[in-house]
């Protein structure tokens, strides 16, 4: 009776996991589990009869090794008709197979990540959920897990450690403190399942993913011919790659030192940009501060507001023109946000002096005040006096 | 001449058919005339007989508190009216509509700003008339209960500066209110009038309503009422005199002398309302964001020392406690005159009671420095 409780029990699910207890629990967390696929499935052997013998024959492969892991996810996740339903891409073992990653493991290398690094074995979660370590906030800790390893560090002289800077860098901050998921991670740079560094040459289009116009400013400027031709990595080598802080005005200062004499031609144009940038910004700033100010007045600012947001965004763009080394196109934006800026702040200066109006007018009420209550008193004393000269 | 005999005419024309006295009387009723009108003579006639009367000079500044109240109201009504030409009471209109009345109607700012400064003048009045009644014992027999229609004035403004505040729905009185109704909270007694009358110790759209009924009909009128037994309370005891005054003074005529330093001083009021108007205009905040507290924020000042009291001793004694003690101090407050009988009012025989009141004093001036430095209160209760 009790027999056929538990093999009424187990029949929907299989016999693998009455042993296998261990893996039952991260199992039937895992996406495989919720979509049907089984343990046989990666396994082999038989999952229905609960005798270890009986179980472990029909083809089964036991635990996998880790050179072929690949290969058997892709039995899967290579069909294009198995994938379709679930909308997941079907050449991810394709991209593998050509990233360092699978060239070293195709070599025999056993120390590259392979899916089960990236994805974890049985407890596999989808990308989306937040638990998964493939999931955009985990990944980079998950490629911490090889790539700041103090082992395999120094087996193949990584340079530097990624992880470590990366976390310093504006995109970390922007990913998981603020939690924009359109900050790249790891993979948004080199790849998820074909990851590999961009080439010299490649590195303006790997930014220019997200930094499209920045990117198309880039290429006007007479910076990226003398990169190529001197074999720095474009973007990265001003902003740098792993630890890339916000882009910020004071670079014109550090960062053209690096290539630029402080009192070359090249280095002057740079603090010539700058200082028109940061003309600029101080206007639009004081125009805000005005505006706050004439809004606890309060003054009508609605019209101030969007005239103020029209001068930032000119602000806001010239920043990737700069890319250019323009004068003239930069010119162009820090002096309409410039004007604006000046604009907004004459005008309210002009309504803060109507507002004095009301403190001027302020003597001339006291005046007249005073000069009413004078008659007042003088009327009243007139009375008294006439009142005590009838009394007499 | 013809036309003085037309004018004449309308008085008796209308007295004939109206009782025109009753309605002056009424008027008259609330400080305008410091005696009463004989209803058994013409009105004319008895006007004439109460503007000879001789009352005691009122231009000594400590007995002037009581018609400056009368005229703070005066304008507080006037400028509320005008305010609630364009108000609207409602959770989602009052900030904006708050905004068009200083923004975009004219003057506008103007009749707000001397509502919001005649409101805290109203209510420093109030204090100062309070702490004079003390001082001079005032509150002595017969006039026990002047005293309790002067706190009873006070708790009114203070009621209807904290209403007046929840009304304006901007960022700075909303989260000063939230903290008001903090201490609220923490009073007994105080709390279920609070909740039965404004149903809640949230602000949501009918806390807004119900302070709007309440600041604009009910309060005002029971503040009407009570000045007016203040009033009759004068006009049937006369004024109080400072009792270590010797020399009784000359007595004046109401007209021309009294009534036209009233006049005088009703002008100067409006000129000191209309020059911290224009001076010194509270400033206009963002709308109130319910998920987020500005730091800083403080409640109403007039509740600032039982919000030092709270700060200071809520960590080593239990709120409750803390809220007893207040209404027992209130209590004790508003009972004085049944507390205090001994009929003495000169300073040397009443050392002990201005001692305790001085004591009082201080302690009101120290629970507020520490309502106003939090940080520094902490840090106190900390060491116990």
């Amino acid at each position: 009776m009790h027999t056929f409780l538990l093999v009424s029990f187990f029949a929907i699910q299989n016999f693998c996991l009455l042993c296998h207890s261990d893996v039952r629990v991260l199992y039937n967390e895992s996406i495989h589990s919720k979509e049907g696929i089984e343990c046989v499935g990666c396994h082999g052997g038989n999952p229905f009869s609960d005798d270890i013998s009986d179980a472990h024959r029909k083809n089964f492969k036991g635990k996998i090794k880790r050179e072929e892991i690949p290969s058997l996810c892709s039995t899967c996740h290579s069909d294009p008709q198995k994938m379709k339903p679930y909308n997941l891409p079907s050449d991810q073992y394709h991209l593998y197979l050509n990233s360092p990653h699978g060239k070293l493991l195709q070599k025999g290398n056993k120390d590259v990540a392979v899916c089960t690094d990236c994805h974890s074995t049985h407890d596999i979660l989808s990308s989306d959920n937040p638990k998964s370590p493939a999931y955009i906030k985990n990944v980079p800790q998950t490629c911490s897990n090889c790539h700041s390893d103090a082992r395999l560090k120094n087996k193949y002289n990584f340079p530097s450690d990624p992880y470590k800077e990366y976390m310093e860098s504006i995109h970390a901050k922007s990913l998981l403190m603020l939690g924009n998921l359109g900050s790249p991670e790891c993979t948004g740079c080199h790849g998820a399942h074909g990851a590999a560094p961009p080439g010299l040459g490649d590195v303006n289009k790997v930014c220019g993913h997200c930094h499209s116009k920045t990117r198309e400013y880039f290429l006007e400027s007479a910076h990226r011919v003398s990169l190529e031709k001197s074999g720095f990595p474009e973007c990265s080598h001003c902003h740098k790659n792993h630890i890339i802080e916000k882009a910020d005005i004071n670079m014109f200062d550090i960062v053209c030192k690096n290539c630029h004499s402080s009192d070359s031609p090249a280095f002057l144009a740079g603090q010539k940009l700058k200082t028109m940038f940061l003309q600029s910004q101080q206007e639009i700033d004081k125009a805000k501060v005005l505006i706050e100010k004439a809004e606890k007045i309060p003054i009508a600012v609605e019209d101030y507001k969007a005239r103020l947001e029209e001068g930032n965004t000119y602000l806001i763009e010239a920043q990737p023109v700069m890319h250019t080394l323009s004068e003239e196109k930069v010119e162009d934006l820090t002096r309409k946000s410039r004007s604006i800026g000046e604009e907004i702040q004459l005008e309210l200066y002009g309504k803060f002096a109507q507002l004095r109006v009301r403190k001027i007018g302020l003597i001339f009420f006291w005046f007249y005040l005073m000069l009413t209550v004078v008659l007042i008193y003088q009327y009243k004393r007139f009375l008294i006096k006439n009142k005590s000269g009838k009394n007499i | 001449m013809e036309e003085k005999k037309e004018s004449k005419g309308l008085i008796s024309w209308l007295e004939k058919r109206i009782n025109l006295f009753e309605l002056f009387s009424i008027i008259s009723s609330f400080g305008l005339f410091y005696s009463e009108l004989d209803s058994k003579k013409p009105l004319k006639e008895a006007i004439k007989e109460v503007l000879e009367k001789k009352v005691p000079p009122y231009a000594r500044w400590p007995q002037i508190l009581g018609i400056i109240t009368i005229l703070l109201f005066f304008f507080q009504v006037l400028t509320g009216i005008l305010l609630a030409f364009y108000y609207v009471p409602s959770i989602n209109e009052s900030y904006e509509r708050v905004k068009f009345i200083i923004r975009d109607t004219d003057f506008g700012w103007f009749i707000h700003q001397i509502h919001f400064w005649g409101s805290n003048f109203l209510i420093i009045i109030l204090i100062i008339r309070v702490m004079r009644f003390f001082y001079h014992g005032v509150y002595k027999s017969p006039r026990e209960l002047l005293w309790i229609f002067g706190i009873a004035l006070l708790v009114l403004s203070v009621i209807q500066a904290f209403l007046g505040g929840i009304l304006l729905m901007d960022e700075n009185k909303f989260w000063s209110s939230i903290r008001s109704i903090e201490i609220i909270k923490n009073i007994p007694v105080l709390n279920w009038i609070y909740l039965f009358f404004l149903g809640g110790y949230d602000i949501n759209q009918q806390t807004i309503i119900r302070a709007y009924f309440f600041h604009v009909t009910l309060l005002p009128i029971l503040f009407l009422f009570f000045l007016y037994l203040n009033i009759s309370g004068i006009r049937k005891l006369g004024l109080s005199e400072i009792p270590w005054e010797t020399k009784k003074r000359k007595e004046i005529p109401f007209y021309p002398h009294h009534f036209f330093n009233l006049l005088i001083l009703l002008f100067i009021i409006f000129g000191v309302l209309v020059t911290f108007a224009v001076l010194f205009p509270t400033p206009f905040y963002k709308p109130a964001d319910p998920s987020f507290t500005p730091p800083g924020i403080l409640p109403g000042w007039y509740f600032l020392p039982i919000y030092g009291f709270f700060e200071l001793f809520f960590k080593i004694i239990p709120k409750l406690i803390l809220g007893f003690i207040c209404i027992l101090i209130f209590s004790l407050i508003l009972f004085l005159p049944f507390i205090d009988r001994k009929e003495v009012r000169t300073f040397k025989e009443r050392i002990l009671a201005i001692f305790i009141g001085v004591i009082f004093l201080i302690l009101i001036g120290l629970f507020t420095f520490f309502g106003i430095h939090k940080e520094i209160s902490l840090s106190i209760t900390n060491i116990f």
